[in-house]
């Protein structure tokens, strides 16, 4: 059985792809993120080119974080001031991650580029949660610890402060759009929502409660998703709707199956789970990048016949 | 493979009745037909297989030749770089077919003049002759010498072997009196357009007839639809992309919502970022 995807221009197992983005959704599920940072490295591992891994990826964010979003809008959890100021900077930067992606894969250096900063990106994010995980097992709270008042107290010198009444926080549009921008790039570059990244700094830096975070957070992902798909289309020609429509089906079941698993399981017991998930991705790709290739040469991209 | 059998038999049939009535005629004969003309590739596609047959000249040993449309490719090698292997050096290579396989009756180590004539011998080497390998940007590209070249069209090449798209078969084709028969396989990522097919009879180190068919590997109008989208209309493919994107989400939602049976069950909706 094998699905030709069109724009990829190869043909994939089909239940492969469900399984992989069921996989990622469960954990999607299971870890409250967005599974977006497993899900591409997980599709190259499929053989899809990188470049219509992340732009496909983005475009099933898009699916994915909308029904989140609107359920946290209808509970009040979404800070829309806060989200709007932060697509702003989000647009912008999934315009320059579309550019670097256009002019990378030119010179034929995307697909390692994107591997090199996944093994960095995640060998950071599971070092960070792998340690902090632990850590808990032994604070009686069991919550996460962090020392931020140095960077909370840079941000309140930042100008254009100003006050978010639905995160009942104070600071400044630039830091705001800094991270959007960030964000937006981040999903144009790796095909990720960032939620890892700006959820948590949400959280801990700005002091945003929690419910309110990943609501906002999953509202500025929708618009990001949507900005990113509609940059990558234009720009690099790389989203498979194909691709993307599978992955909206795996991941929004195994979204709901993560959610149910999560039930069973301690708080600290599930960010110890993601550590060890995040890691060993990681590593299968670090192998990718230090081994041997099978072949010195590989055809990145092949045309004129069609 | 039914179908592939009947056609077999009915192309024998066919051989037989036309060397019965001009046998003198038939000699120098040489058919090729397909079970197909054209194949239509749709998202499902799964590879296929053609069957050939046709009749040549008593004692004649069959070389069937199947070419792909050239077709620009661009390769990366890779090299070390301190402890990580990375692309070093991307090349374009021109004049390739996206697709060549040989079948034969016999082997492909074939004499001198039969192997000019055909273009067909114990590897790929007679394609080389017609494809250039180009170094730089699409500005200012080096045509790179032949000895450089090789080792690329060497690795293109392997790559082709392993997606199946190039391959030798000697063996492949079982001649029966004066009729033969085969199959070619083409891949899920056969290129789509026109592909040549050529059949020689050789005999007595010399090729005494040949007959040409040309088959055509088309995408379904789905998958056409899909391609043509991307590439020639990319805003409205986008604005696409993110009204599908933002519909299954909603209809997910709602599935679930429904199938939580509680308006309230929000908290199980949240489906990531």
């Amino acid at each position: 059985m094998s699905l030709y995807l069109a724009v990829a221009g190869i043909a994939v197992n089909p239940l492969a792809v469900l399984g992989l983005a069921a996989t990622a959704g469960t954990l999607s599920g299971l870890f409250g993120t967005g599974g977006g940072f497993l899900l591409t490295p997980l599709l190259m591992f499929l053989g899809i080119p990188p470049a219509v891994a992340a732009a496909s990826g983005c475009n099933q964010i898009v699916a994915s974080s909308c029904t989140g979003a609107l359920a946290h809008k209808r509970l009040g959890n979404v800070d829309v001031k806060m989200g709007l100021i932060f697509l702003s900077g989000a647009v912008l930067g999934g315009a320059a991650g579309a550019q670097v992606v256009r002019i990378l894969r030119g010179l034929g250096h995307y697909d390692d580029a994107v591997k090199a900063v996944y093994v960095v990106m995640l060998a950071l994010i599971g070092a960070f949660m792998l340690r902090e995980s632990l850590q808990a097992r032994q604070r009686p709270s069991g919550g996460p610890g962090f020392t931020t008042s140095r960077i909370k107290g840079l941000l309140a010198r930042l100008p254009l402060q100003t006050e978010f009444r639905v995160s009942g926080i104070r600071t400044s549009i630039l830091f705001i759009v800094g991270l959007g921008f960030f964000a937006g790039f981040l999903a144009a570059t790796l095909g990720v929502g960032g939620g890892f990244i700006t959820i948590p700094v949400m959280i801990y830096l700005l002091g945003v409660p929690t419910l309110v975070a990943v609501g906002t957070g999953l509202f500025q992902i929708v618009f990001t998703g949507i900005s990113v798909t509609f940059q990558q289309a234009l720009t690099n020609h790389t989203v498979d709707l194909v691709l993307a429509v599978v992955l909206f089906g795996g991941a929004a079941i195994g979204a709901q199956i993560g959610a149910r698993i999560a039930r069973f399981f301690r708080a600290q017991q599930i960010r110890l789970f993601l550590a060890v998930a995040v890691l060993a991705v990681m590593a299968g790709m670090m192998a990718g990048l230090l081994s041997p290739p099978e072949t010195a040469m590989t055809i990145v991209r092949a045309g004129g016949g069609h | 493979m039914a179908r592939i059998r009947l056609f077999h038999v009915i192309v024998l049939l066919m051989v037989s009745a036309t060397l019965a009535f001009s046998p003198a005629a038939a000699e120098e004969r040489m058919t090729l037909m397909t079970d197909a003309g054209t194949i239509e590739a749709g998202m499902g596609f799964d590879g296929c297989r053609l069957a050939i047959a046709g009749e040549t000249p008593a004692g004649s040993q069959v070389y069937v030749k199947i070419v792909g449309p050239a077709q620009t490719s661009v390769l990366s090698r890779r090299g070390r770089k301190g402890p990580v292997w990375l692309a070093v050096e991307a090349v374009r290579v021109q004049g390739m077919p996206a697709l060549y396989q040989v079948l034969s009756s016999n082997g492909l180590d074939l004499p001198d003049g039969v192997r000019r004539a055909t273009g067909i011998g114990p590897d790929y080497a007679p394609l080389y002759a017609g494809a250039r390998v180009l170094s730089g940007n699409e500005e200012h590209a080096d045509v790179l010498p032949p000895d450089r070249s090789r080792t690329y069209l060497d690795d293109l090449v392997r790559a082709y072997e392993k997606g199946d798209l190039y391959r030798l078969i000697p063996k492949g084709i079982h001649v029966n009196g004066t009729s033969y028969a085969g199959n070619v396989y083409l891949p899920p990522e056969a290129p789509r357009g026109e592909i040549r097919l050529t059949a020689y009879a050789v005999r007595d180190g010399r090729v005494v007839a040949q007959a040409q068919r040309t088959v055509t590997v088309r995408n379904t109008w789905l998958v056409r639809l899909m391609d043509a989208a991307a590439r020639q209309e990319p805003a409205a493919y986008g604005i696409t992309a993110i009204i599908v994107a933002l519909a299954t989400g909603l209809a997910v939602a709602q599935i679930f919502r429904r199938l939580n049976g509680l308006a309230g069950k929000e908290k199980g909706l949240t489906a990531g970022q």
